[in-house]
């Protein structure tokens, strides 16, 4: 059974990877003898090498002694197999083979008719070696990306975008016998993360009316209106709809007003007409309505501590 | 009297060489570089065109260390200043190449550039030579040169790149990099140098 490979076990192996091919295929011919074993050892040891190899070995019956028999012999044909796993495979042990038996890079040559030592062993790169390490860096690289979680993903805000504290809240303006639905939004906002504004919880008894509505507003970067059937006159919210103007003019792009009018409800009022106002079926388009009216988001996706 | 040899005299006319060469991007298309303050690793989003510069000096290097004219690259070139997002060392993309890219845009100006054009130079070479025979007098000299063309080295591969770090979204000009995992000591855009804190 396969073992999970950690993150830092798959860049590490790649790294290795990467290096001794380079310098197999890249460093002077001096070398040549020293490189090749040195990435068949590899190659052996490579977590991510064996896992590919192990995976492309199940298609494999070539007989690799017949196979190196003929392509020693002068003028041979080299006639690889057609699949590519197949492939992969033998290269690798005709690789393994010149590793341990130098002299087959030389024989090789010579049945290709490169009459020179200096050109055995670029016809062995050639032939033999790059298409390896061209199939098995593409191989390993799927591994890697298979084997590794998905990067995870961080925000780097400007300043100008992160709002204090004291100007986040969403001002809930309803009639009383609203409360019901008012609730639900003030939940749902809640439960997003969101600070939402409703009198009875902010109200401390006792405390001035019009002061704290006016601290409300000033902390909020939305006011919003429910028109419902229980709607008749704008007198009631008038001087919430002043307070929401001042705000509006006073903060533009970072205060919202946003009316949501159910069904059945009379028109919108004429204070509000300006303003952002939808005509919504049910709580759960208002709420949608409404958060996409905001000026702030909705936060980045974390992980919760515990599920609740 | 001699007529001068047009051929010999004539400008040498701009010969356009073509060839591609393909950089790895790691699964989230992101293209590793180094810091060269800090020596640190990052990521930024490739663009083909950030390369063009970094192969124009490789091309210029191994000509120079060939003996062969060096060339212009043709393709756009990009080559944006960025700061380090570890160091803030500001810096252009053409610098911020890890020594793999480095070595893997030399490998291909060489091979596909500056040895092809010293071999065309020695078999040229070779041919102008051919067998002469410089007659007269009592000393005859032969003088025969043949140039058999060596084989290329094998085309350089590059990657795979590993898919690690860490992706920040700015969103002060909506760009991302990728950064070492867990370090979020941040306080500008390596982009356009607006102040952030990470969310």
């Amino acid at each position: 059974m396969e073992t999970e490979l950690t993150k830092e076990q798959v860049v590490e192996a790649l790294r290795v990877f990467k290096s001794r091919r380079d310098n197999l295929l890249h460093e002077d011919d001096a070398t040549f003898e020293h490189h090749l074993q040195r990435f068949s050892e590899m190659c052996r040891a490579n977590p991510l090498v064996q896992r590919v190899l192990v995976q492309a070995q199940s298609a494999f019956n070539t007989d690799v002694e017949a196979w190196l028999a003929n392509a020693c012999e002068r003028n041979s044909k080299l006639d690889f197999p057609a699949d590519p796993n197949e492939e992969l495979i033998l290269r690798f042990r005709i690789l393994e083979k010149a590793a341990e038996d130098p002299g087959l890079v030389l024989r090789l040559g010579l049945a290709q008719r490169a009459h020179k030592r200096s050109e055995w062993v670029p016809l062995f790169l050639s032939l033999i070696l790059r298409p390896f390490a061209d199939d098995l860096s593409h191989r390993i690289g799927e591994e890697a990306n298979l084997t590794t979680p998905d990067a995870r993903s961080i925000q780097a805000v400007p300043f100008n975008r992160i709002p204090s504290p004291k100007e986040t809240k969403i001002f809930l303006s309803h009639k009383s016998i609203d409360k019901p639905v008012v609730n639900r939004y003030y939940d749902a906002l809640k439960g997003l993360g969101f600070d939402p504004w409703l009198d009875e919880p902010n109200l401390a008894a006792g405390a001035n009316l019009h002061r704290e509505l006016l601290r409300g507003f000033e902390e909020s970067c939305a006011a919003v209106f429910f028109i419902t059937a229980n709607f008749r006159d704008e007198s009631y919210l008038a001087t919430e709809v002043d307070y929401a103007v001042i705000q509006k003019h006073k903060k533009d792009k970072k205060f919202a007003i946003i009316t949501l009018r159910y069904p059945d409800a009379s028109p919108v009022p004429g204070l509000l007409t300006p303003y952002i106002y939808k005509d919504v079926a049910n709580d759960l388009e208002g709420f949608r309505e409404l958060v996409r009216a905001l000026p702030i988001e909705v936060g980045p996706a974390r992980w919760k501590s515990e599920v609740v | 009297m001699l007529e001068p040899d047009e051929t010999e005299s004539a400008e040498p006319a701009n010969e356009e060489i073509s060839f591609s060469l393909t950089i790895s991007l790691d699964r989230e298309s992101f293209f590793r570089r180094e810091c060269p303050s800090c020596g640190l690793e990052f990521k930024t989003e490739g663009n083909p065109a950030d390369f063009a510069w970094a192969l124009e000096m490789q091309l210029r290097r191994v000509s120079d260390e060939v003996g062969v004219d060096s060339a212009t690259v043709v393709q756009e070139k990009a080559n944006a200043l960025l700061g380090c997002p570890y160091c803030s060392h500001k810096a252009e993309l053409a610098e911020m190449h890890t020594a793999e890219t480095t070595a893997y845009l030399k490998r291909v100006a060489l091979r596909e550039y500056a040895l092809p054009k010293l071999h065309d130079m020695l078999e040229g070479f070779a041919d102008r030579i051919g067998n002469r025979r410089s007659g007269g007098g009592f000393i005859s000299v032969t003088i025969s040169a043949n140039y058999d063309r060596p084989p290329l080295p094998p085309r350089a591969i590059y990657g795979p790149d590993a898919p690690d770090m860490m992706v920040v979204h700015f969103l002060c000009c909506d760009k991302k990099l990728k950064v070492a995992e867990g370090w979020t000591n941040l306080s500008s855009c390596p982009y356009c140098e607006t102040e952030v804190a990470i969310a």
